[in-house]
């Protein structure tokens, strides 16, 4: 489920021509039953996460039918007592998550118990959001005092191919009435809709992400700048990769008349870490504070920034099992928690305010690509090293982005930041950060610079990893 | 109909034929490789006329500039074909370049560097885009001599710059640079290529110590293609630069990958093993020689060639496992080369 691969477009489209073509003889014949398009669209999604691997569709089914079941067995109970119930099978929708996830980390870093065979696991592709969204599912469905969907409705609203491995993460209100009310009605103004958000989508992945991927280089540990430029260079790719993931997402449930939530909203033109947290990866970081930061207290418990840190420490766990996660989560809440106290307190200019916003994020991210501990804390001395600064460490960056590679990392760049710029300017004029991207004529000048820049070699998306 | 959808795919139906319009005709890479290519077909097409047999060789640029058709048909009077191409096509384009005009009675000298030999194939764009140019797309995308073409739509697709030649190219018409390193007007009649010297770096290329599933492979596939048409093969492992304190353990290195090819097709003889420490023999890298150095190692060749002088995998085996015995001994008298022990 690779957007950035021709192979999945190839399969999508395929898929569709059949539904189509099916669906025109049915309805030729007089005999297009009431639950046709609602099934095909779930044979599709079933059928793309298929072709990823069949472990992963079997696991996936695992969750979902098991989740189905067990609240169906807990909506059976008397209502005072099903939140109870829930305690139980929340873990239970936990446990192939911890398994391929983190019990290697658990058992084999952790505890020091040494299993070999946990170290071999391979994690199955969405498990990190499909799970998160069974679960928001099963609590929204109490929360709310709804009834549970019928299955068919429910499998669509969690197996929605495009958004089933890498979000975004939906809620049953937003997302399950749609899948109620679905039919194929190929509208033109949809389509037309949402082609846009692909386009913008595959430039930003295919044209920013992986020309930056292919230059990113983290090879450096004592000079300070090419650190600083890794960084960089590293959160802007994971920007234009995940927000890419997610507009071409957005693109395809608009294309099928499916609303689906915006992930992204420029976060790169944050000027403050909470701003950050509102615009970036939306949908987890609301999950976070809907089923862990509001039950736990919220803004109205005594030790709030004691529950900012602990959300984050466990959103950072949430991407990946390892140390360097962890004091990515930790450094998030920090920078949350100073936000919230010194916010009120000191008024700096935009600019400023987001010049200090972008510095710490980029720092932050340092933590996010370097896996090994020790190394990253070299490189974090490093960082906060005057003498790491000095002018032969300058010299020797300068000369490093001399070469040709580093001429096309330059241009890159250069593109990144134009693009941003529109963002902001977007952001400014419209409170929509991509309403200027999807104009008509730029999103024919993206399809040009995508045809003619985008390079042979495909990363797969980064938060497939998660 | 959805009116935006169908203008935004012809810009981009338009674009992409824009890109293979480009990459057929204008690019300089491609365009200096097809040309080159050509050269190649014209020296070839004389060898068969004139002599009726001839002598293919092939591999990455470290052949292009070392292989002097010429000197081999005046000295040793064995009508030479250099079929180098710039590695960045992939082996396969290139092994498939090299065979197409091969005909009963010739002789086919594999000398793709070990580095590439080491590494799983892919077929890249550039591979992709010389086959398109020179008529012969069928390279990038049917499945040949064992190894796997590129998928029909990905090698459609691939006839596009990318941003690393779209970039770079910009780069070069601002500065007033040569667009391409390489003229074809410093090439010769045979296909050899020359540039003049050009500081570059003094690392051993190097590669890994196995021949990649892909490499094993194509060497069993040539074998036997070599064999149903009557085609004498053999590999010769081109010369790189290594620092002289290098030189033994590099030479080990390319024993041992030797012994490997060994097994699939037999090896010439080389007194240097592929590792020449002759700085100044270098042009502009460590792996593409000077006029001089394409000469003797032209002559390094011409020789083994003429007498057929071959390793058989059982005399490199007896190589690498005396060396293995000596080893101390070895390293007391590093001068001492390996070969002169045989």
């Amino acid at each position: 489920m690779n957007f950035a691969e021709i192979r999945f477009w190839e399969l999508l489209f395929a898929g569709l021509a059949c539904i189509l073509v099916l669906r025109m003889l049915l309805a030729g014949a007089n005999a297009l039953p009431e639950w046709f398009d609602k099934t095909a669209l779930l044979s599709l999604g079933l059928f793309l996460l298929g072709c990823v691997s069949w472990l992963t569709l079997s696991i996936f089914l695992v969750v979902a039918v098991g989740t189905y079941v067990g609240l169906w067995w807990v909506l059976q109970k008397d209502e005072a007592r099903r939140w109870k119930y829930l305690f139980v099978l929340i873990p239970l929708q936990f446990l192939p998550l911890f398994y391929y996830k983190y019990a290697n980390f658990a058992v084999n870093q952790v505890l020091n118990l040494e299993m070999g065979f946990l170290r071999g696991l391979v994690i199955p592709v969405g498990i990190s959001f499909y799970t998160f969204q069974k679960v928001g599912f099963a609590i929204d469905t109490l929360h709310f005092r709804k009834p549970l969907p019928r299955f068919l409705e429910y499998l669509n609203f969690v197996a929605f191919f495009p958004q089933i491995v890498a979000g975004p993460i939906e809620r049953r209100q937003n997302l399950l009435p749609q899948m109620e009310a679905f039919r194929f009605r190929w509208l033109p103004k949809s389509i037309d809709e949402g082609i846009g958000w692909i386009v913008l989508g595959l430039f930003f992945k295919c044209c920013l992400a992986d020309n930056l991927a292919l230059h990113f280089d983290a090879s450096s540990q004592t000079n300070a700048y090419r650190i600083w430029l890794a960084n960089v260079v590293f959160g802007l790719r994971i920007y234009y990769d995940f927000a890419g993931y997610s507009l071409v997402a957005v693109g395809l449930g608009r294309c099928l008349g499916i609303n689906l939530t915006l992930n992204f909203t420029s976060p790169l033109c944050a000027t403050s870490a909470t701003e950050f947290w509102h615009r970036w990866h939306i949908t987890l970081s609301q999950w976070f504070r809907d089923y862990l930061y509001i039950p736990l207290g919220g803004n109205r418990a005594r030790c709030w920034s004691l529950l900012v840190a602990l959300v984050f420490v466990v959103s950072g766990i949430w991407h990946g099992a390892g140390w360097n996660f962890v004091l990515w989560g930790a450094l998030h809440g920090g920078f949350l928690i100073v936000n919230r106290k010194l916010g009120p307190l000191v008024r700096l200019p935009a600019f400023l305010a987001w010049l200090l916003t972008t510095l710490a994020t980029y720092l932050a991210w340092l933590c996010f690509y370097e896996l090994r501990t020790a190394v990253l804390f070299t490189k974090l001395g490093t960082l906060f090293h005057p003498t790491a600064y000095g002018m032969s460490a300058l010299r020797e960056a300068v000369a490093y982005l001399q070469s040709a590679d580093s001429l096309v990392l330059v241009c890159t760049l250069v593109l990144a930041a134009f693009v941003l710029i529109l963002e902001w300017r977007s952001l400014a004029a419209k409170n929509e950060p991509y309403a200027l991207l999807r104009r008509p004529k730029i999103l024919a000048a993206l399809v040009i610079l995508t045809v003619i820049l985008a390079p042979d070699k495909h990363n797969a998306f980064i938060y497939f990893a998660f | 109909m959805p009116k935006l959808t169908v203008k935004l795919l012809a810009v981009a139906v338009a674009t992409w034929m824009a890109c293979a319009a480009y990459t057929a005709w204008w690019n300089p890479e491609i365009h200096f490789y097809t040309q080159l290519s050509r050269r190649q077909d014209e020296w070839s097409q004389k060898m068969d006329r004139e002599y009726g047999h001839k002598v293919v060789v092939f591999g990455g640029s470290s052949c292009m500039f070392s292989i002097n058709g010429e000197q081999m048909l005046e000295k040793y009077g064995i009508p030479t074909v250099n079929r180098g191409l710039g590695a960045g096509v992939g082996v396969t384009v290139m092994t498939l370049h090299a065979l197409k005009d091969l005909r009963e009675g010739d002789t086919l000298i594999v000398s793709v560097e070990p580095g590439l030999l080491t590494e799983p194939f892919a077929i890249p764009d550039e591979g992709v885009q010389l086959s398109f140019s020179t008529g012969h797309f069928d390279w990038a995308y049917r499945a040949q001599l064992g190894l796997p073409g590129h998928p029909v739509l990905p090698a459609i697709l691939a006839l596009r710059p990318g941003s690393f030649h779209a970039f770079t190219l910009v780069g070069k018409l601002i500065h007033g640079r040569p667009l391409y390193a390489y003229t074809i007007a410093g090439t010769s009649r045979s296909g050899l290529v020359s540039t003049p010297y050009r500081p570059h770096g003094t690392q051993w290329p190097g590669h890994g110590p196995y021949l990649s599933e892909d490499a094993r492979q194509l060497l069993g596939a040539l074998r036997d293609w070599c064999a149903q048409r009557k085609v004498r093969v053999a590999y010769s492992l081109p010369w790189a630069f290594a620092e002289t304190e290098q030189v033994e353990e590099c030479k080990r290195k390319n024993q041992d990958i030797l012994l490997q090819i060994a097994n699939f097709i037999p090896v010439l003889k080389d007194a240097q093993w592929g590792v020449q420490p002759q700085a100044d023999l270098y042009a502009d890298s460590t792996m593409h020689l000077t006029a001089e150095g394409s000469r003797l190692r032209t002559d390094e060749l011409g020789q083994a060639v003429k007498q057929w002088d071959v390793w058989s995998a059982e005399e490199l085996q007896l190589i690498v496992d005396r060396r293995s015995e000596d080893k101390p001994t070895m390293r007391q008298s590093a001068s001492v080369p390996i070969h002169s022990a045989n």
